[in-house]
């Protein structure tokens, strides 16, 4: 792509990874969650994508570390379900409304869903920008 | 099946589910909903249980969490469902030895020297 989406893709990148972090830590106090989230930062790779080119897109972020980083988050996520009666006891008294530090289990649960629906796109997106489309 | 009975039979079909649909619909009693749900204990509860003011997360992580879990479980299937399909296309590719004409379109290869 030319020269002003390459600039553009470079200024709002960054932007759009912070905003889809925000959506998914604090899933359990404002409107979204893991999967507005996750898609939010998947969008952000596919304008990085279309701006730089798949080649340095899987260069900056390797598909050995998407798949690594999907496999744990699975396996946290069953951890988490099986232990969160436990996390949920410990949790709940040392929190308060209406702050980030509440939500007792939810927030753990947005941040490994959230990185799931993220990893997963970005598979999808890799697999489909690598194959032909003419 | 009788080309001549197909037809009728399956029309017939069609407005038999479409009548039972309607008259579930109808049947289902719209006005008794709030005495009859749990939607007043996740709006009364939820919050104090989980600490959480988001009350569509606490339903969708904690009172529906399996549910959820199959979710996530369909995404990953989905996304190694494609990934499966772009290997096999990939290696198709490579059987028939035009991988240099057929591995990215122009405009997502590379950037273009302005």
């Amino acid at each position: 792509m030319n020269e002003i989406v390459r600039t553009g893709a470079k200024v709002m990148f960054p932007l759009i990874l912070l905003f889809g972090i925000y959506v998914i830590v604090h899933g359990h106090t404002t409107p979204g969650g893991t999967f507005s989230g996750g898609s939010i930062m998947a969008g952000g790779f596919v304008i990085y994508t279309l701006a730089h080119g798949v080649r340095k897109t899987e260069i900056d972020m390797k598909e050995i570390a998407i798949n690594v980083l999907k496999s744990v988050s699975g396996f946290i996520l069953i951890m988490l379900i099986l232990f969160e009666l436990f996390l949920r006891t410990a949790l709940v008294p040392t929190e308060t409304l209406f702050t980030l530090w509440s939500g007792s289990s939810l927030m753990f649960f947005n941040i490994v869903g959230g990185v799931m629906v993220f990893t997963g796109l970005l598979m999808i997106w890799y697999t489909i920008a690598r194959t032909d489309v003419e | 099946m009788n080309e001549k009975i197909k037809l009728p039979v399956g029309l017939g079909c069609i407005v038999i589910v479409l009548g039972f649909m309607i008259f579930s619909i109808f049947n289902a009693g719209f006005a008794q909903w709030e005495s009859k749900s749990i939607a007043g204990f996740f709006i009364n509860e939820g919050w104090r249980q989980l600490s959480a003011t988001n009350t569509v997360t606490t339903i969708v992580w904690e009172y529906r969490g399996y549910d959820t879990l199959g979710e996530e479980t369909i995404l990953f299937t989905a996304a190694m469902g494609v990934f499966a399909i772009g290997a096999g296309l990939f290696a198709a590719e490579k059987t028939q030895s035009s991988r240099e004409k057929a591995t990215l379109s122009p405009s997502v290869k590379e950037p273009v020297k302005a």
